[in-house]
């Protein structure tokens, strides 16, 4: 199920792919010179969302469950009220012809009886021995009663069965007598009590018949119809049964109908959320859910659009600020030769003072827009995806020494060093030394001296801080000072630094797989704080 | 619909079905089934006697005694005419009596009304019947009575008792009205009127005495 699940699930490229015909018109391509753009624009596959997203989740009230009870419930239904309606109809068309036969075949043999009145007990016992040899449909227990006179097929001279009711019916002194029923449950077994009374014509047969006061009764068990009747219910439950197993096969039928699209969606949502915007479903046939998917391609084809649109005028912004620093610096570089000149010039003592001011000035501002340049630069890569890492298992206290003694940031009265010695790291020595750099320096432009910098193990990582004696950073300040040209007072508009510098060290950092922090210490002072694992 | 109210709805429906399926044989009431057996009673009417006594709940019980042939034979019926003779149902042709013999049979009825009064036999008292009706010197007398009015066919009898009747309980009143009837008319359909030496009780016929 579930590899089948994936085949029908495919991406666009997979698909192109299979077709032979390489259509892939990805972000990727449009990365420019970006020779490392393989990442592709799928950002950090979280393993954990993968495994829940591809495990066949069991719940206890899903669409399948609910389904299969809900054709469960119609079957148990549909098959009881059958069941129950099939029971009844039969059991009483049971009991009906057991009673007719009965009672009609008692009265008959009554009706052959000769009597005298009142009867002679001898006689009488001969006649209900005779019925009760004739029961139909079996034998039965025959009784007879006449005024006080009791008289019985069996041993004992009357039936505890027969109940009043059915006696005084008997009995009854009406102009029509009627032979009567009862169906009596004694100790679970069921009796059928029949009471015939018998009439006789006084003188002629067109004399209205008179009752003679004599009374048969007969009592036949019932066990034969129960053991029918019981046979018909187990009958009703095996067919109930097995009809409920094969309402399993539509409703499992019915849920996976359901179920199958309703994964691949899911799957399909789920590979849109990890970047793959050109997922597609197969929207086949014509009910609501493949709507639901045909609206879904509809929708992932637009945002596809969308996104793709965005970027590539994303990639057009950086391309041009790649661009527009590639092209400053070839004049820069003439300029910047031509300013050491007049710097010697400025120096020497050749022009007159207001002269020699304004080439200095000329020739410092050169030095910061080269210095921007090449920030800029190095952004840009960064955002092109282009900064490499070339990693190198070093001394980390080492690295941070040697970082301080190329700036000549050695006075200790400026720069306090408490580096542990022997973590060994695996860095890219060149943008490790741009990071404590730029923080050092920073600290030393805009905190106070003395500037601590530590250098220590913690746990799986090992931690560089930079603290400063300064006023440290305003909080509002303190979420923004990563930002690019981000300026602390607006109203300083010059500053020492290019501006990018705290953004650069955070890429490079990011770079690493770490993470840099900045923060104020309590005790007064700014404390930035890079991790990066080990 | 709620996943609460859909689980109510089904046992609901599944409850309804327990009614549907109580298993097994069920007790019933008394059900009328066809009608009673319609038996022969010896001796044969010819020679039988009904009298109407009381069963042990005061049910009116008939019993038929042997009374020998109230008509004399036939054959040594002297002076008639074999044309006067009329047909005996239960015997078919050969078996014809005469009318009158009939007639004068018939004054034998006051006979049974003794016999009724005397009470139940031997084996009557052993069947547990009992009589209502009161002891005493004195004969009943059955007679016809001119009809006036009514439906066709219509017969009144008239019974004289020398004891008091306005008193009698309902039970009493129907041995004494039914014995009547059916030693007069065959068809049990006369109405009789009782009187006794106290007044007369109203004109009814057997079955209505039920």
């Amino acid at each position: 199920m579930k590899t089948r699940v994936k085949t029908r699930v495919k991406t666009r490229a997979e698909a192109g792919a299979e077709a032979g015909a390489e259509t892939r018109t990805g972000p990727e391509r449009e990365a420019g010179h970006a020779p490392a753009a393989g990442h592709g624009p799928e950002p950090e596959p979280a393993p954990r969302r993968r495994r829940r997203a591809r495990g066949p989740r069991r719940r206890p009230f899903g669409l399948r469950t609910r389904l299969v009870l809900a054709f469960l419930l119609v079957a148990a239904v549909g098959c009881g009220t059958t069941a129950a309606l099939t029971y009844r109809a039969a059991r009483n068309a049971i009991l009906e012809q057991t009673q007719d036969t009965a009672v009609s075949a008692f009265r008959e043999q009554v009706e052959n009886m000769r009597t005298s009145l009142p009867p002679e007990a001898e006689t009488l016992k001969s006649h209900v021995l005779l019925i009760a040899r004739q029961g139909k449909p079996r034998p039965w227990r025959v009784y007879a009663e006449y005024g006080t006179l009791r008289v019985s097929s069996t041993d004992r001279p009357t039936s505890s069965v027969i109940t009043p009711e059915l006696r005084a019916r008997a009995n009854a002194s009406v102009a029509t007598p009627h032979g009567s029923f009862q169906r009596v449950v004694k100790n679970g077994t069921p009796y059928l009590t029949m009471a015939v009374p018998a009439l006789f014509h006084a003188f002629a047969k067109e004399d209205a018949a008179q009752h003679t006061g004599l009374v048969y009764y007969a009592v036949l068990e019932l066990d034969e119809e129960e053991a029918n009747i019981e046979a018909m219910v187990a009958a009703a439950r095996d067919g109930a049964l097995p009809a409920l197993a094969v309402a399993l096969i539509p409703a499992l039928l019915a849920a996976r109908g359901v179920l199958r699209p309703v994964r691949e969606l899911r799957l399909a949502a789920h590979n849109m959320g990890r970047g793959r915007l050109d997922t597609r479903i197969q929207a086949k046939g014509s009910d609501e859910l493949s709507d639901l998917a045909r609206t879904f391609n509809e929708s992932a084809a637009a945002l596809e659009r969308s996104v793709a649109e965005l970027r590539r005028a994303e990639a057009r912004a950086r391309r041009f600020a790649s661009d527009v620093s590639h092209e400053l610096r070839t004049p820069l570089a003439g300029m910047l030769a031509v300013t050491e000149v007049l710097d010697e010039d400025a120096d020497s003592g050749t022009l007159d003072s207001d002269t020699a001011r304004a080439v200095r000035l000329i020739s410092a501002e050169t030095g910061r827009l080269a210095v921007l340049v090449e920030d800029l630069m190095e952004i840009s890569r960064f955002d092109a995806r282009a900064a490499e890492l070339h990693t190198d298992e070093v001394d980390a206290a080492d690295c941070v020494r040697k970082t301080l003694q190329n700036r000549h940031w050695t006075d200790p009265a400026a720069v306090v060093q408490d580096l542990v010695p022997g973590i060994r790291a695996r860095l890219d020595p060149r943008r490790f030394d741009v990071v404590v750099a730029n923080l050092v320096g920073n600290a030393l432009r805009h905190g106070g001296a003395p500037v601590t910098v530590r250098v220590y193990e913690a746990e799986d990582h090992f931690v560089t801080e930079v603290s400063d004696r300064g006023p440290g950073i305003h909080p509002d300040v303190l979420p923004h000072v990563f930002d690019r040209f981000y300026k602390a007072d607006p109203a300083r508009t010059r500053s020492a630094g290019s501006g990018l510098g705290l953004a650069i060290t955070l890429e490079n950092v990011r770079l690493h797989g770490g993470t840099v922090e900045a923060a104020n210490d309590p005790g007064g002072g700014a404390v930035f704080t890079v991790r990066i694992p080990l | 619909m709620t996943r609460r109210r859909a689980a109510v709805a089904a046992a609901a429906a599944l409850a309804g079905l327990l009614p549907l399926a109580a298993c097994g044989i069920q007790e019933s009431d008394v059900v009328e089934a066809g009608g009673a057996a319609t038996v022969v009673v010896s001796p044969i009417p010819e020679t039988r006697t009904v009298l109407f006594f009381l069963g042990p709940q005061g049910r009116s019980v008939p019993v038929v005694r042997e009374s020998g042939p109230r008509i004399p034979d036939p054959t040594s019926l002297p002076g008639h005419a074999e044309d006067e003779r009329v047909p005996l149902d239960e015997f078919g042709p050969g078996y014809e009596i005469d009318e009158k013999a009939l007639a004068r049979a018939r004054a034998a009825d006051d006979k049974v009304i003794a016999a009724l009064l005397a009470g139940p036999n031997e084996a009557e008292a052993a069947a547990g019947l009992t009589t209502a009706l009161p002891h005493g010197p004195g004969i009943p007398h059955i007679q016809e009575e001119k009809v006036t009015g009514g439906p066709q066919g219509r017969r009144l009898l008239r019974l004289r008792t020398p004891f008091k009747v306005t008193d009698l309980p309902p039970g009493a009143v129907r041995q004494l009205v039914c014995t009547t009837v059916y030693a007069r008319d065959r068809l049990g359909l006369a109405e009789v009127t009782v009187t006794g030496p106290d007044g007369s009780l109203t004109p009814t016929t057997c079955a209505d005495t039920l």
